[in-house]
């Protein structure tokens, strides 16, 4: 379980994050729910260790000694956090290489993630050569190649159409499954947070704080078709309920 | 139709065209010679093997000027590029940049003499100028998401430089190194013109100015414009295969 304790987040004068406390449960796929600005990415970032925070503190009591968690960030801009000048299997094999060192292992489990992706028809093209989605795959598959604890994504669909997305979501999700693992998925999409999540976390603006901590009692495997049942139509007016007054 | 026989019929057309000119007479012939005499003094030039000295000289130069001054301009524009306050760099490096270079020319003579050292010491100047500016300003403008992903792998000041920060500002790196090579061949050419130099195209070209031998003359600024065209068409070859991402995303 990852534990964040009384995190606290200024830039200058302004703050960002204030006092937040949020238990974030193991093999749980919780979902940042909040408004453009709001702070969500920057909770995620410092989650991913890459933003520093004023005080409080994280801790991963999975982990002994409370080593800090391993984490693969998926970013929004997911095809410029590619490196154009390596194709779809350098990019992954490149991550891999930090890790495994001989070069047959290295090429072994690159070869893995390109087939389980579905990235080989594609491996050999260049980042600029691909379409959003199988970008958008790359990116997974290089997060992934990180071996994490758990994935972060930051928007990660927004940029795509409907019919991608959600496809990419549901092999997202059958991924996290295969390789049990877990995500913790900022987004501004009702349809994603209930699609994709255990748990919903909604997030009001300026200082961010939590509304509300919304539970998904929808049941795995997801299903497109799960959108439209009743349970899903209960969180979706939950959801609504509490952004209300921010909307109005 | 390809771009290879646009270019031929377009060549084509200025050489019939320059015929009729110069067949009509009218401009004499001294301004302006018959192309079949220019092809003439052109055919002599090699077969009397009068101008491979004079290439291999000013290539030479254009070679080892480029050579120091893009090592010099990598290492200055990665420092400087590191610094967040790099204006003194850029201060200084745009202010030199602004004094044409035969204008310096003077003083390299007075430091280093007249001939090879002060011309290939002009070169160096300039191009170390070009390159570090433009190596700068791609370490400036790296991809804000990529160096966010360097930092996720926590690879390291090395490996962030080698795999990340290099690679990134390559296409800035490249496009300062073009720039450099046509810099490079201007500063040869017209040094050799003006300052004393006993050998070299330029060198060739003020000399039949001088005498008077308008055929020679237009032949090796020809050969000038042949070699300057075939230096920049290699190099986009070579950045098109290397630096294949260049402007893609």
């Amino acid at each position: 379980m990852l534990n964040l304790i009384n995190i606290n987040k200024s830039y200058g004068n302004v703050k960002i994050i204030d006092s937040l406390n949020l238990e974030i449960p193991d093999n749980r796929n919780v979902v940042f729910f909040g408004p453009n600005g709001c702070g969500k990415s920057t909770l995620l970032k410092i989650i991913a260790g890459l933003e520093t925070y004023e005080n409080g503190e994280i801790k991963n009591t999975k982990k002994e000694n409370s080593e800090p968690i391993k984490t693969g960030l998926i970013f929004q801009d997911f095809r410029a956090s590619l490196l154009p000048w390596k194709t779809v299997r350098d990019n992954i094999n490149f991550v891999i290489g930090l890790n495994y060192k001989n070069r047959k292992e290295r090429n072994q489990k690159t070869e893995a993630i390109i087939t389980k992706l579905g990235l080989k028809p594609y491996q050999y093209k260049f980042p600029y050569q691909i379409s959003g989605g199988i970008a958008q795959l790359t990116a997974l598959g290089r997060a992934w190649a990180l071996e994490p604890d758990v994935f972060l994504l930051d928007e990660p669909f927004s940029a795509l159409d409907y019919q991608t997305s959600t496809r990419l979501q549901l092999q997202f999700l059958q991924l996290l499954h295969d390789v049990n693992k877990q995500a913790i998925i900022v987004t501004h999409s009702v349809e994603e947070s209930i699609l994709l999540s255990n748990k919903i976390v909604i997030f009001s603006a300026s200082p961010m704080k939590i509304i509300e901590e919304i539970e998904n009692p929808l049941p795995h495997p997801r299903q497109i078709e799960q959108l439209g049942s009743e349970t899903a139509q209960q969180l979706r007016q939950r959801i609504i309920a509490r952004t209300k007054e921010f909307v109005i | 139709m390809k771009n290879g026989s646009r270019q031929l019929i377009i060549i084509l057309t200025i050489s019939w065209l320059w015929f009729l000119f110069s067949a009509a007479k009218i401009f004499p012939p001294l301004l302006l010679p018959a192309p079949q005499n220019v092809l003439g003094a052109f055919w002599r030039l090699f077969s009397q093997n009068i101008i491979i000295l004079d290439i291999t000289t000013t290539l030479i130069r254009v070679a080892s000027g480029l050579f120091i001054g893009i090592t010099f301009g990598l290492l200055i524009g990665f420092i400087a590029g590191r610094f967040t306050h790099n204006e003194i760099f850029t201060f200084w490096i745009d202010f030199l940049r602004s004094i044409p270079a035969p204008g310096l020319y003077p003083i390299f003579v007075l430091f280093f003499g007249l001939g090879n050292i002060s011309n290939i010491a002009l070169v160096v100047l300039y191009t170390t100028m070009i390159v570090a500016l433009n190596t700068i300003y791609g370490v400036k403008n790296i991809s804000y998401t990529r160096l966010l992903f360097a930092k996720s792998l926590q690879l390291g000041n090395l490996k962030t430089f080698s795999k990340i920060i290099l690679p990134e500002s390559l296409p800035h790196i490249s496009s300062g190194i073009r720039h450099a090579i046509s810099y490079a061949l201007i500063i040869v050419v017209v040094a050799e013109m003006f300052f004393g130099s006993n050998s070299g195209l330029g060198s060739k070209i003020s000399e039949y100015h001088l005498l008077y031998e308008i055929d020679k003359m237009y032949a090796v600024i020809i050969i000038t414009g042949i070699i300057g065209f075939s230096l920049n068409k290699l190099y986009v070859i070579f950045e098109n295969k290397k630096i294949h991402w260049m402007g893609k995303n």
